[in-house]
């Protein structure tokens, strides 16, 4: 009875004392946490944003293929971002699926030289909550679209920042990031898609969306930290 | 010291212990000088990891060190929890005129053992001067604590030694 009082209350205070350490380790830092899911955006912070993959439907329009061949579209994709073109990706030839690496060296780059920046073939954009005018709604609006190269297209798209149907979220987005993507055709750019996200809405890592707009049948969208990023996770 | 004051010493030693053991002791800082900046940008170069007495033991035995985090373990957290409880029978022996149990002599042998990790993280702090690329590993607050809570109980040890002699 004397020993089980002895060493009930001796662990009793050890634990009194040691839990708080044990709950909050180390520097004071929280605990580790399991991951709830994909990390959303942060404002403040900037990002590299790509898509990854891209899958458009078999035919330009049911019935009519996308090349007079019978081919693949040659796809591409822009984004834009506060009413500007950010990036323009590498065109993919003959296919209804184009996959975009994170990290990749041209021709063009090794001519003006190779740094590891340019080599990430990525829109850059920044998370910004709040510090747009609210008269102005068409600062901040951005957008990526997928696209055949016709550039004419572009207008009856819609300009970045007119599309009405994201005006309410803009209080609380921090903007708005447009995807084009795009066909290559012997007339010129010709856009398959386009479609609008909010930067808010972005979550660090990959996010899929199905049928987002036009011929797009589906989407894949990257986003990775501008900094604090290692190589292994860029090139993964 | 009387059987009173050697019992306060011996409780104020059980807080000092819990802290110690739990408590940030060393912080190791992996560095790749003189191209850290272009390692640490590759993923080559780790975060600083801080470790307390049981997380560092924890580390040992569940990364392949399994020998090491036995005998920390058993010298740097379940002796000296049994020395607590040992020490605290015997002055309570002492207060009722009682000698103190051959458990009393056991953990007077076993005493030099008890700052195991205070030995273990000096030789760490000593050879880490010679790691490449100026890896660091600091020693923080916990440590003291450890180390204080385990010369107290070298304390209340020698003390109850002398109560327990004629």
């Amino acid at each position: 009875m004397r020993w089980t009082w002895i060493v009930g209350t001796t662990l009793a205070i050890l634990a009194l004392c040691g839990l708080p350490f044990l709950l909050w380790p180390a520097d004071g830092a929280p605990p580790p946490r399991a991951p709830e899911g994909p990390a959303g955006v942060e404002a403040e912070k900037h990002y590299y944003v790509l898509l990854a993959v891209v899958e458009v439907e078999p035919e330009k329009r049911p019935g009519k293929p996308w090349d007079s061949g019978g081919s693949a579209p040659d796809l591409y994709y822009e984004i834009w971002w506060q009413g500007t073109e950010v990036f323009e990706s590498a065109t993919k030839s003959d296919t209804l699926v184009a996959r975009w690496t994170n990290v990749a060296v041209d021709l063009k780059d090794v001519a003006k030289g190779v740094s590891l920046d340019d080599s990430i073939k990525a829109a850059r954009i920044a998370a910004r909550s709040g510090t747009r005018p609210r008269t102005s709604p068409t600062v901040g609006w951005s957008s990526m679209s997928v696209s055949r190269r016709e550039r004419a297209c572009f207008a009856s798209a819609g300009a970045p920042g007119t599309n009405s149907a994201r005006a309410p979220m803009f209080a609380a987005a921090a903007a708005l990031i447009e995807r084009r993507v795009y066909a290559e055709a012997l007339a010129g750019p010709d856009l398959i898609g386009r479609f609008d996200v909010a930067v808010d809405d972005l979550t660090v890592g990959d996010q899929a969306w199905t049928n987002p707009g036009g011929r797009l049948k589906s989407v894949t969208c990257r986003v990775l930290p501008l900094d604090g990023v290692d190589f292994a996770t860029l090139t993964r | 010291m009387n059987v009173r004051t050697l019992a306060l010493l011996n409780w104020a030693a059980h807080p000092l212990l819990a802290v110690g053991l739990c408590a940030p002791c060393m912080t190791v800082t992996p560095r790749m000088a003189p191209v850290e900046g272009l390692a640490r940008w590759l993923g080559l170069v780790k975060q600083p990891e801080t470790y307390s007495v049981l997380s560092g033991t924890w580390r040992l035995l569940t990364t392949g060190h399994p020998g090491i985090g036995l005998v920390l373990l058993l010298f740097s957290v379940l002796f000296p929890v049994a020395k607590l409880v040992v020490l605290r029978a015997c002055l309570d022996d002492a207060r009722r005129g009682r000698p103190p149990g051959p458990l009393f002599r056991w953990t007077e042998r076993l005493s030099k053992f008890s700052m195991a990790d205070v030995l273990v993280v000096a030789l760490l702090v000593v050879t880490s001067k010679s790691y490449p690329g100026g890896t660091t590993v600091d020693v923080r607050w916990g440590l003291f604590a450890f180390a204080a809570a385990a010369l107290l109980s070298v304390a209340v040890s020698l003390g109850t030694g002398r109560l327990a002699r004629p």
